[in-house]
């Protein structure tokens, strides 16, 4: 296994854990682990600074979500939204065994779709293919949201594919915009991930 | 940095207003200084920065290009405000609403002057973002409302995907549909065309009143940037866009079109908006002049006549705004309609049977609302309203007898 594929591998991984977790909690380690994941593969074209880059987003998102949870001034999610009324609802599948059908189309999807890419100089199969997948994933996140904190994770999950794929186009050119890129849905996640849930249940 | 600038003050009049306009004179006075502040700034940066770029560009921050173009509608769509204001008179907007409408000349003035597809993007965001959190906000989060955040994510989602794989597109290659798609979705998005219906949904579930962000800020911005995307795309790519938002504009015009006749009399101009909202997204799909001039022909129209469905007018201020839209000679809608049907003939008998359709239903929606209104309205409003009424009136007839001189007027626009 080449180094490339190992890296897309955890970028792969990372989206995944975006795809299925649930909570909170689950917020903290999806910012975590899609930071450490596609800064694994933007480090293939950009560098130690490319994967600083990235994963400092992620983990800097991940650690102001859970410092939110003791400093409510970073969960503003209330005032930002009012007090939402949740509502409970009955569903044939759970939100995660949804959201994995789904992701398996899409995982087939972004393979199909990695070969046409191209991204610089890099080797893009498998690169590109870590991408498309934490696009998708993010668009799932959308689709599938039962609150204001899956919105900004899918925003998040869009943000990082797509400033990952630039990076590996045009490393040095565009590691400014690609970090506001995910900057941006970033903070939205910190602000709305202890915002009260449109629905109840899982 | 004259836009930088602008944009700050800009970002700070709104923000006083949101504050003290509790006051009625302070939204009257704040609106004539942003309108000037913000003339003035656009003219300084029109005469002092260059063409916009023909291309888009995938990566960084681009650069800020104002056209007349650009500048006829921020300024219309700030006019469009205060005119409604007028028409409200005591029942104005409120305060919070008001300073949002204001603020948001900030991010459309960037879509519509960026050729950054990242920037595009970000400003498209925190366009659609800002007016969901409001309205979730006021409203909670009720299902059209929930949809329009999902909108909003997946315009932003789709732009920045779009300017990831622009190097990748190239004729005949798979990559190049997929950014027709991507382009075309956020076009939808942004105005409200099928699939994308957030703002209608919300805008029938929220009222009339809260119907100005669609109708000033959102369609006249989707428009010049589905404009826009079609001209700056390479050839591979703009003429599956033009394909995809032809066949999505008119199957919205249709769906609407319907759902206007066979609705209720409740939200009827939200359904008449939303059935225009896919004409005018057809016809710039066009990509020619007559097209874009027959929606913004159309989106002029609606600035006028849509203050008038969002206060407790009498029945004659109506009346008069419903025939202004509807499609009836000689005022502005009809000759935007007319416009549109000529330029869809010449691409298509088919498309311009459609378009005839559309137009027909629209005349019936237009014939049920003035048999409404006249059923159940007072005959009387006030003067000011009366008056207000049938200077509008007045403006949608100048409209549609001189549409090519009034739209070189305020657009700059040459048919």
């Amino acid at each position: 296994m080449t180094v490339a594929a190992l890296l897309a591998a955890g970028g792969f991984l990372g989206s995944a854990i975006a795809l299925l977790s649930v909570g909170a909690r689950g917020m903290v380690i999806s910012a975590l682990a899609l930071g450490l994941g596609m800064g694994g593969v933007a480090s293939l074209s950009g560098g130690v600074a490319a994967f600083f880059a990235v994963a400092g987003v992620g983990a800097a998102a991940a650690v102001l979500i859970a410092a939110g949870r003791f400093a409510p001034g970073l969960a503003s999610g209330r005032w930002l939204l009012g007090r939402s009324p949740v509502v409970g609802r009955e569903r044939v599948f759970d939100v995660r065994s949804l959201r994995l059908l789904v992701g398996i189309g899409g995982l087939m999807a972004a393979r199909l779709l990695a070969g046409h890419l191209g991204a610089g100089t890099v080797s893009t199969q498998g690169p590109a293919f870590a991408c498309l997948f934490a696009w998708e994933v993010g668009i799932i996140r959308v689709a599938t949201g039962r609150g204001p904190s899956d919105l900004a994770l899918g925003g998040l999950c869009v943000a990082m594919g797509t400033s990952t794929f630039l990076i590996l186009s045009a490393p040095h050119s565009v590691l400014v915009i690609a970090v506001l890129t995910m900057a941006v849905p970033a903070i939205g996640l910190v602000l709305l991930t202890h915002a009260a849930p449109w629905e109840t249940g899982s | 940095m004259t836009l930088a600038v602008g944009t700050v003050l800009y970002g700070l009049l709104a923000g006083a207003i949101w504050r003290w306009g509790a006051r009625h004179w302070v939204l009257q006075v704040a609106g004539v200084l942003v309108a000037l502040l913000v003339a003035a700034l656009l003219a300084v940066h029109g005469l002092t920065s260059g063409r916009q770029k023909a291309q888009l560009v995938a990566d960084g921050i681009g650069q800020m290009g104002l056209g007349r173009l650009a500048v006829g509608l921020l300024l219309g769509a700030l006019a469009a405000l205060a005119l409604e204001l007028v028409v409200a008179g005591k029942e104005s907007l409120e305060a919070g609403a008001t300073g949002l409408l204001v603020a948001l000349g900030a991010p459309a003035a960037v879509v519509l002057t960026s050729d950054s597809l990242l920037v595009v993007a970000f400003a498209t965001a925190v366009l659609m973002g800002s007016v969901w959190l409001r309205w979730q906000q006021i409203a909670g989060p009720q299902l059209s409302v929930r949809s329009l955040g999902r909108q909003a994510v997946i315009v932003f989602a789709a732009l920045v995907a779009a300017a990831a794989i622009l190097p990748s597109v190239r004729l005949g290659a798979a990559p190049s549909l997929l950014e027709a798609v991507l382009l075309a979705a956020a076009s939808a998005g942004v105005m409200g065309v099928l699939p994308f219906s957030g703002w209608a949904g919300a805008v029938l579930t929220l009222g009339p009143r809260e119907n100005a962000f669609w109708r000033l800020w959102m369609v006249p911005v989707g428009l010049l940037l589905e404009a826009r995307l079609i001209a700056a795309s390479s050839t591979a790519v703009a003429t599956s866009l033009r394909e995809l938002l032809i066949g999505l504009g008119l199957a919205t015009a249709l769906f609407w079109g319907a759902r206007g006749l066979l609705g209720p009399e409740s939200g009827r101009y939200s359904r008449i908006l939303a059935c225009d909202v896919g004409l005018m997204c057809t016809a710039v799909a066009f990509a020619t002049v007559q097209g874009l001039a027959a929606a913004l022909i159309l989106v002029l129209a609606h600035w006028l006549a849509g203050g008038l469905f969002t206060a407790e007018s009498g029945v004659r201020p109506r009346l008069l705004a419903l025939i202004g839209i509807s499609g009836i000679p000689p005022f502005g809608g009809f000759t935007g309609r007319i416009l549109l049907v000529i330029t869809a003939a010449s691409f298509s008998p088919t498309l311009s049977a459609l378009v005839l359709l559309v137009v027909g239903l629209q005349l019936g929606i237009a014939a049920a609302g003035m048999r409404a209104n006249l059923a159940s309205r007072p005959t009387t409003s006030s003067v000011p309203r009366e008056l207000v009424g049938l200077v509008t009136a007045l403006s949608t007839v100048i409209l549609g007898v001189v549409p090519i001189q009034a739209l070189q007027f305020l657009l700059g626009t040459h048919l």
